[in-house]
């Protein structure tokens, strides 16, 4: 925009307690895309699978303000692989999506171990 | 119980802070929104909310000038809370999103549709210093977003124009002159700028419609697109200022949005009769002889890109008196010389007006240096284009 005016000396953005948060989101949501995994490839749970991919939009977006890009494209991808059921039409979902979203998760719990061990505390 | 004066706080350096609404699910993205936005004494968050539930409550109840907000919201999606923002508490909202790429981004143009004043990508990396320019972007962003003025915007308001946009429907405001059979009793009345003669019925043929917005030119476009039937001969040619990676949706919310195919250009082509071609991102789209197009890359200097002023400035040379350009609204002046450059080459021009402007910048800056030959409400835009095409005049009421 024309008006953004003089660039300045950049704020510095302090990390260390958003890792602090990070972490406790890490140890709070994991467990409940597991449980929601679970319901979703055992019953084809449509609202297991809305809140699943509710919980890696959230992760996504954290992990990425972290530096965690590894983390938030798998989440993206388990993310975009439930689309198809918050687009509403179950007839639609592709066979495969479940299976894919289970496996982008068992990759996001590996990812994003370390900070389950170690309370966010990964030598940044 | 909320003012109707937006939250705007001293904050002791002789200013007053802007004050903002966070929207986000996640502690993580709002804790640093927060320090991102508390960096400066220019802003100050006044509430956090989780949902859009909780979002349009607390707009309500605080006033903020601004609210910056995630798209993906649980309990109330993005997309509605902000509709019922802006149906009951009209204020600039600004939207980041995960999704850029031409699948989601359809979701980006969504919110704009539905009041939101900007769209920006969230951030994909992580490493200090890009974090703190997101920062600085973010803040950039709501400076500018917070002095948008913004009007009350009812729920699926925007939709409208697209449903109403049949054939027979659009041309009901079109001139007598053009239309001799029609009797509608109280056709439009587009305002001409006092200043100006008022323009003899054209007998050029108009080979193409040139059009430039930027800040809430999205729902400008679909006000004035949803008019131009299926069988429109011109070309259409689209500049909209917009962040990197958001255009293909830009395309594909419009095509789905009017009557009128729309695509994306793409140098070497040519621009199409019938059909709305929308400059790409980071390019210039240049109009050269016969309609075909060069996209090129931007002078260092140009800030904004694409430059409504470089397209409209190709247009004046190659297409000259055979054009009609129109600047929507829009921060800044971009768009005001290219449009003064048409208008010298006889082709007829159009200006947003100051009412119906969310930033009445770039419509402002071409009136003031005489490029503007008819200043009129977004919703008459459509029709006049529609009578210019056909031979007509827009009316002339004064404004």
């Amino acid at each position: 925009m024309s008006d953004a005016g003089p660039r300045r000396d950049l704020p510095h953005v302090d990390t260390a307690p958003l890792r602090e948060l990070f972490a406790g989101e890490v140890e709070s949501r994991l467990p409940q895309m597991t449980a929601a995994r679970a319901a979703l490839v055992a019953d084809g749970d449509i609202e297991a699978a809305r809140e699943l991919r509710r919980h890696a939009h959230t992760l996504a977006s954290s992990a990425a303000v972290l530096g965690e890009d590894l983390a938030a494209d798998e989440a993206r991808r388990c993310e975009a692989d439930l689309q198809p059921y918050v687009d509403g039409d179950a007839d639609r979902v592709p066979a495969d999506a479940a299976r894919s979203a289970a496996a982008a998760l068992d990759t996001l719990v590996v990812l994003l171990a370390p900070w389950l061990l170690e309370g966010g505390d990964r030598g940044h | 119980m909320a003012t109707d004066e937006p939250a705007m706080r001293p904050n002791g350096e002789g200013t007053v802070a802007v004050g903002v609404v966070l929207v986000d699910d996640s502690r993580v993205q709002r804790r640093f929104l927060r320090s991102a936005l508390e960096a400066t004494p220019e802003f100050e968050v006044v509430g956090e909310a989780r949902n859009g539930r909780e979002a349009v409550a607390m707009v309500e109840r605080l006033g903020p000038a601004a609210v910056l907000m995630d798209l993906e919201l649980p309990v109330m999606n993005g997309i509605e809370a902000i509709e019922r923002i802006m149906a009951s508490r009209p204020t600039p909202i600004v939207v980041y999103s995960a999704f850029v790429d031409e699948e989601h981004s359809t979701n980006a143009m969504e919110a704009l549709a539905a009041g939101a004043v900007d769209v920006f990508a969230k951030p994909t990396w992580g490493e200090g210093g890009r974090l703190d320019e997101y920062a600085d972007e973010i803040r950039r962003r709501l400076r500018v977003a917070a002095r948008v003025r913004v009007i009350t915007h009812p729920r699926g308001r925007l939709r409208a124009p697209a449903a109403a946009a049949t054939p027979t429907a659009a041309p009901a405001k079109a001139l007598p002159q053009a239309h001799p059979r029609r009797t509608d009793p109280k056709p439009a009345s587009p305002r001409r700028t006092a200043a100006q003669p008022p323009v003899a019925v054209r007998t050029v043929t108009t080979q193409l419609v040139a059009i430039g917005a930027s800040t809430g030119g999205p729902q400008a476009l679909a006000t004035v697109l949803a008019h131009l039937p299926a069988g429109f001969e011109p070309a259409v040619l689209v500049v909209q200022h917009m962040a990197e990676g958001f255009i293909p949706g830009l395309v594909s919310w419009l095509d789905g949005l009017i009557p009128l195919p729309v695509v994306q250009g793409e140098s070497g082509r040519r621009l199409q009769s019938g059909t709305v071609t929308v400059a790409p991102s980071g390019l210039n789209l240049l109009v050269r002889d016969r309609l075909r197009v060069v996209c090129e890359p931007a002078p260092e200097r140009q800030f904004h890109v694409p430059g409504i002023d470089a397209s409209f400035e190709s247009i004046a040379e190659a297409v000259g008196a055979q054009s009609v350009g129109v600047l929507l609204t829009g921060m800044g002046r971009d768009g005001a010389q290219g449009l003064k450059a048409m208008r010298d080459c006889g082709a007829v021009t159009i200006g947003q007006d100051e009412a119906t402007s969310a930033v009445y910048g770039m419509p402002q800056a071409g009136h003031a240096i005489g490029a503007v030959q008819y200043q009129l409400p977004i919703g008459e835009v459509g029709p006049a284009i529609l009578s210019i095409v056909q031979g007509g005049a827009p009316s002339c009421a004064s404004s």
